[in-house]
């Protein structure tokens, strides 16, 4: 005899308990800020934090897959991000082609590119990986400055106008793929996390010679994770030019790699909703909130105060990050009922005796 | 040999996919025998609910059972309001203590309370009596409808037995056809498979009647040479080793005048000896004789400075280790354990089993990433076989706990569970009682039995603990400073002088 009788196995338990439920509620809560902005309900700064912080949520993404997982440390994402933006711009502005051609290129590009740091990476590990591909995101930099030709230099990339199959695109509409994106990004994440290949990254991660000895090949994965990251990264930067229409070499700068290094620690490597939560302190936050305060508005190099204090705290008194803190809150939660009610019961009809 | 090598990882694949075949249906049978059950457990609650609502209505001991309960739950509310009462009183009486004529203060509520607990007894005592009232009543009104219900109770009854029987039947049959169709197409795929097998096969046989021909015409080349050269010597070595083993289909493992030099340091001096298949073979030795190095030479973590390692594959052909990658020993049927306990940490005992199954999967990264039925048909199955290994070492209360934390004995047990994820022909423990007590050593030493008798397969240890070395091991070789010191049976080793010398110390 089966004793699961009291579960319940209904259709509706079938579809609120599946891992994509989530993600796609997500995805919708978010399209409904842009429908608010539509209807003038809130500011268009709003909708512009949203977008922004869904954006570098993707590239996080990808990094807490090469951090939480693969356990490589990485602080090239913003030379990636950059690049993906100037292959759209070059794609979209001189050649005047279409956004799938732009999505491609950079699509070649980033695997071309994340093979490279992967054969890297087999050679060299922990800091000295980060700081080579922080030198390699330096020289994108370099390029992106010095490049005249492709990238308009120091004084930025513009696009007066997105067109997609013959219609002016503006950024509400964009709001919605950027969405789509998300969407899709945290589902191939999760896909990838509860198959075989995330449970290889994490034995190579733990210890090398117990993952060769059950036949993983450091080799394939560590460029798998690699290209996975940059991947994500150049896409993102896809979607921010696709956003913003513009792109600066000063937004592409270290200060961006360590931002997402940042939200990924403060969140919690290893899990998506607190990778969210971590980018949305980190980016979204600044735009939704601090930037709407008069006292912020005259100081505005206070809030990256307020990060870095975030960061310390996170590392020192929570390492597992904000996903931690969640479920800490929530058991907490769940003992304080138990002992409240236990101590009202004790008032109102006083301590257990034997009855 | 470039070639023979392509064609034997296509034969692993190949066979992977067979033994994948020829496990899922039994698999899915019982998934779906399980579901049925759910279906029909599922009918027959709720088939139960309404009948025992009925019978309730004509069972004698109902009013009974009913009129017990209700003074109970009576009883209860009175305790508690009693309670209550009485730690109200307790903390009045506290509040009263401090003013000015206390005494009276409290004798009025003293006198309160008891009012308050003989109004409490006055009103139980009328429920009381309306509950045997109201059943009273209720008995004199319910004997004609206990008949009409015991009736329909009959009638009901029956009727849900045959929808059970219709349903029981049409499950069974659909299943039945279901499994059918399954095993048609898995027939299929294996006749398929089967053919592209006996063709590699041949391919692979050819390829190794020409090698054979050719080491043969090598070998008497050098036979009737005047004077070899060092590499010379070498070949002829190997090819005299690999024709003796290819006669002698005893010898699992053989390793070969192997040497492992770290700069001026020969950790493994000139080291040789035989590992039969289906024998439990110990290696012992001081601390710092090279073990553990002999070990990582086999499993190629450590590549020798001179030497060869036979091992004879699955398809019964003599290979020479050293031309596989670290990553792809697990492929030829050799998987280790380390000396201090190496698990995957951040995951939970079944998914450090499905770790130990990786090489097994043979979907690719785009099955993953979609999360396609070849990938989920494929996890059940190495799910189910990591359910039974851990039944059969008694680590099933575990499966769900991350690895960390776990106590040390049932670590090591666990990292025994894994090795077994790939159905092994050579097993390698590195010191497998290290740091177990007595009780749990002797434990090791059934369960290691038990794995031995079960999966057909050799063991090869290093171990310190020589109450357990000499109670499993078939044969030992004793080793020292990288050189053998003797080979044999335990009692021969226990009887050798050398062996005892370096142990102990000369004379």
């Amino acid at each position: 005899m089966n004793t699961n009788f009291n579960k319940k196995h209904t259709f509706l338990n079938k579809i609120v308990t599946h891992p994509y439920f989530g993600f796609i509620l997500a995805g919708l809560l978010l399209m409904t800020v842009q429908l608010l902005e539509y209807q003038g309900i809130i500011g268009v700064t709003y909708a512009r934090a949203f977008g922004l912080t869904i954006i570098y949520f993707i590239i996080s993404l990808g990094f807490s897959l090469l951090l939480g997982y693969a356990g490589l440390a990485s602080l090239g994402t913003s030379g990636f991000i950059g690049l993906g933006a100037y292959i759209t711009g070059y794609v979209l502005k001189t050649l005047e082609l279409p956004l799938i051609v732009a999505l491609l290129l950079t699509l070649v590009i980033a695997i071309v590119i994340g093979t490279i740091v992967g054969f890297i990476s087999l050679r060299i590990e922990g800091m000295y990986l980060a700081i080579i591909t922080l030198g390699l995101s330096e020289i994108l930099n370099e390029i992106f400055k010095n490049a005249v030709k492709f990238t308009n230099g120091v004084n930025g990339l513009k696009l007066s106008s997105l067109t997609m199959f013959n219609t002016i695109i503006t950024h509400r509409e964009f709001y919605f793929v950027l969405v789509f994106v998300m969407v899709l990004a945290m589902i191939l994440t999760i896909n990838i996390i509860s198959s075989p290949t995330g449970r290889a990254m994490l034995a190579m991660k733990n210890s090398t010679s117990a993952a060769q000895a059950m036949g993983i090949s450091i080799l394939k994965y560590r460029l798998l994770a690699f290209v996975i990251a940059t991947i994500y990264a150049a896409v993102g930067g896809l979607l921010y030019f696709g956003y913003w229409l513009t792109s600066n070499p000063e937004t592409w700068s270290i200060s961006l790699s360590l931002s997402i290094l940042a939200a990924v620690i403060v969140g919690g490597a290893k899990s998506i909703w607190g990778v969210l939560a971590g980018t949305f302190l980190m980016f979204g936050i600044d735009l939704a909130v601090f930037k709407q305060m008069d006292f912020f508005q005259k100081y505005q190099d206070v809030p990256y105060l307020f990060s870095g204090l975030l960061i310390i705290l996170v590392v020192m008194f929570y390492p597992g990050g904000l996903s931690k803190l969640g479920v800490d809150i929530k058991t907490f939660i769940k003992k304080t009922f138990v002992k409240v009610r236990g101590l009202y019961h004790n008032w109102r009809y006083g301590k257990d005796d034997i009855r | 040999m470039k070639n023979n090598y392509l064609i034997r990882t296509r034969l692993n694949k190949i066979n992977d996919q067979l033994s994948i075949l020829k496990t899922s249906p039994a698999i899915v049978k019982n998934k779906w025998i399980s579901e049925n059950q759910l279906k029909l457990d599922k009918l027959k609650t709720t088939q139960s609910v309404k009948l025992n609502q009925l019978r309730k209505t004509f069972d004698e001991t109902y009013f009974i059972t009913e009129k017990e309960e209700k003074i109970k739950k009576l009883d209860d509310k009175v305790y508690w309001k009693s309670r209550e009462y009485k730690q109200s009183l307790t903390r009045q009486l506290k509040r009263v203590s401090k003013s000015a004529d206390s005494d009276n203060k409290a004798v009025i509520h003293q006198k309160k309370y008891e009012e308050k607990l003989t109004k409490l007894q006055d009103w139980r005592k009328l429920q009381e009596e309306s509950i045997n009232l109201n059943i009273v009543n209720v008995e004199q009104l319910d004997k004609s409808v206990k008949a009409t219900a015991k009736t329909e109770y009959d009638r009901l009854k029956v009727e849900f037995d045959r929808e059970f029987q219709i349903m029981e039947t049409s499950l069974k049959n659909k299943t039945e056809e279901r499994l059918n169709s399954y095993l048609k197409t898995n027939q299929n795929k294996i006749l398929k498979i089967d053919k592209q097998l006996t063709k590699i096969q041949n391919e692979l046989q050819s390829n190794l009647n020409l090698e054979k021909e050719n080491n043969l015409k090598l070998l008497n080349e050098l036979n009737n040479k005047p004077s070899l050269t060092e590499n010379e010597t070498i070949k002829k070595n190997t090819l005299t080793a690999l024709e003796e083993l290819q006669s002698n289909r005893d010898i699992l493992l053989r390793l070969q005048d192997l040497s492992m030099k770290f700069g001026g340091l020969k950790a493994v001096d000139h080291l040789s000896f035989d590992v039969k298949k289906g024998e439990i073979f110990g290696l012992i030795g001081p601390n710092g004789a090279g073990k553990t190095t002999v070990f990582n030479c086999i499993t190629q973590f450590y590549k020798a400075s001179e030497g060869q390692i036979f091992y004879r594959d699955n398809f019964n052909e003599i290979i020479d280790l050293q031309n596989i990658m670290v990553h792809n020993v697990i492929k030829e049927g050799i998987v280790r354990t380390f000396q201090n306990v190496e698990l995957i940490w951040e995951l939970s005992v079944l998914d450090n089993l499905l770790v130990g199954a990786h090489s097994r999967y043979r979907s690719n990264f785009f099955v993953q990433l979609l999360h396609l039925p070849k990938l989920k048909r494929e996890e059940e199955i190495y799910r189910y076989k990591a359910t039974e290994i851990l039944k059969m070492l008694n680590l099933l209360p575990y499966k769900d706990f991350p690895a960390y934390g776990l106590p040390y004995g049932i670590l090591k047990r666990i990292e025994l569970a894994r090795t077994l994820m790939t159905d092994p022909k050579l097993i390698i423990l590195d010191e497998p009682a290290a740091g177990l007590n007595d009780l749990e050593s002797v434990e090791l030493a059934k369960t290691i039995r038990l794995i031995r008798d079960k999966y057909q397969c050799t063991i090869f240890l290093v171990e310190h603990d020589m109450g357990l070395v000499m109670d499993i091991c078939d044969r030992i070789c004793a080793i020292s400073f990288g050189k053998k010191l003797a080979i044999g049976t335990p009692k021969e080793i226990q009887q050798s002088k050398i062996v005892q010398e370096s142990y102990l110390g000369g004379e």
